[in-house]
């Protein structure tokens, strides 16, 4: 989904509403949903991928900037760090959520 | 006209001329303004508003060989980067974003006397100071298989929230936008064309974003079903969080 459609960028809230005109859409997501995306999201960054539990407990959350940074300096393909990234939140490694303390993104 | 089992082959007269009009609107929105602050987007403006062409250029967006109803096949460059230069004069197909670039197009619909073609471009056009890429070009084209004519031809950027996206290199920055029409046209409407073999736009669509991005293989769904789905599954849910669209260039 986009930042647009969920409101993130208040400056696109305009041409949202001209596109909803437009083609007479409305939006609807859960709200406990939307809650979980917006805890997991970082400031700033254009595209995070995230890692969301039927509950709605975040389980894994990488902005994608620092995801290319990250294979970088750790030497592996941008698939492997992917998978690597994805398998982490699946053995409740909470991938992501270090980022403040430095710990690698990948562990 | 030929036809072999379900396939068929494309032609068109080499001696007809062909009138495009051509349009650009001005730019209704960009988020930080660009398009009020730089002189190449205030004033991006149509290079031609109309160019005749031989038929001959829209040889470039037939197949080679014979094709079956939903096959795609590769646009040839130099007829199309001849029609971009109508919309503005520095047209490139070599993009920034080298995973995504390409030229592709789809047989849609046939019957006895015409062919519905439908296609997408992605291209963009270096300005002074920087450079404009537009989300897509789609289109579609209809021919008259029996007269090998032109009967509709649209190739445009589609409305959608925002639909391009534009580097300034002076100030070092990117920008998104809208902008409410960027068109080449030519030839009359077609809708009242009853087709004895068709697929749907989506379909066509979907074969075509296909040649484009792999991610588009993941079965990506709206969040509410995410939500549902995941609930009777028992599994996580993979979201991806976005500025712009995943499956255009206006990101």
């Amino acid at each position: 989904m986009t930042n647009a459609e969920l409101g993130r960028t208040p400056s696109l809230c305009e041409p949202i509403a001209k596109r909803r005109a437009r083609d007479g859409k409305t939006f609807n997501i859960p709200q406990p949903f939307a809650q979980a995306l917006m805890e997991g999201w970082t400031e700033g960054s254009p595209v995070d991928c995230l890692v969301v539990s039927p509950e709605f407990d975040v389980m894994g959350k990488m902005p994608l900037n620092d995801f290319f940074d990250e294979c970088e300096k750790s030497g592996i393909s941008h698939v492997e760090g992917y998978l690597t990234f994805l398998n982490n939140s699946l053995d409740v490694k909470f991938p992501g959520f270090n980022a403040s303390t430095s710990d690698p993104l990948f562990q | 006209m030929e036809s072999l089992q379900d396939k068929i082959t494309l032609h068109l007269n080499d001696n007809e001329k062909i009138l495009v009009k051509g349009f650009i609107k001005p730019i209704e929105y960009t988020k930080y303004n660009f398009h009020e602050e730089w002189d190449e987007l205030a004033n991006l403006e149509v290079a031609e508003p109309e160019n005749q062409y031989p038929i001959t250029i829209f040889q470039s967006f037939l197949p080679s060989n014979a094709v079956s109803l939903g096959d795609c096949w590769e646009i040839k460059e130099d007829g199309v980067l001849e029609m971009l230069r109508q919309l503005h004069p520095d047209p490139h197909l070599e993009m920034d974003a080298e995973d995504s670039q390409g030229l592709w197009a789809c047989l849609r619909a046939y019957n006895d006397q015409f062919a519905g073609i439908m296609f997408r471009i992605h291209a963009e056009f270096a300005l002074k100071g920087g450079w404009f890429t537009p989300s897509q070009f789609a289109g579609h084209l209809v021919i008259d298989r029996i007269k090998e004519k032109i009967v509709r031809f649209q190739m445009h950027v589609p409305e959608t929230t925002l639909n391009f996206d534009v580097g300034w290199d002076t100030i070092g920055c990117t920008d998104i936008g809208y902008c409410p029409q960027i068109e080449l046209c030519a030839g009359t409407e077609s809708d009242d064309i009853e087709f004895a073999m068709s697929i749907t736009q989506e379909a066509a669509e979907r074969a075509l974003i296909l040649c484009f991005y792999k991610s588009e293989q993941i079965n990506w769904v709206p969040p509410d079903q995410a939500v549902e789905i995941a609930e009777e599954q028992g599994k996580l849910i993979h979201a991806i969080s976005i500025d712009g669209p995943l499956s255009d260039e206006s990101c």
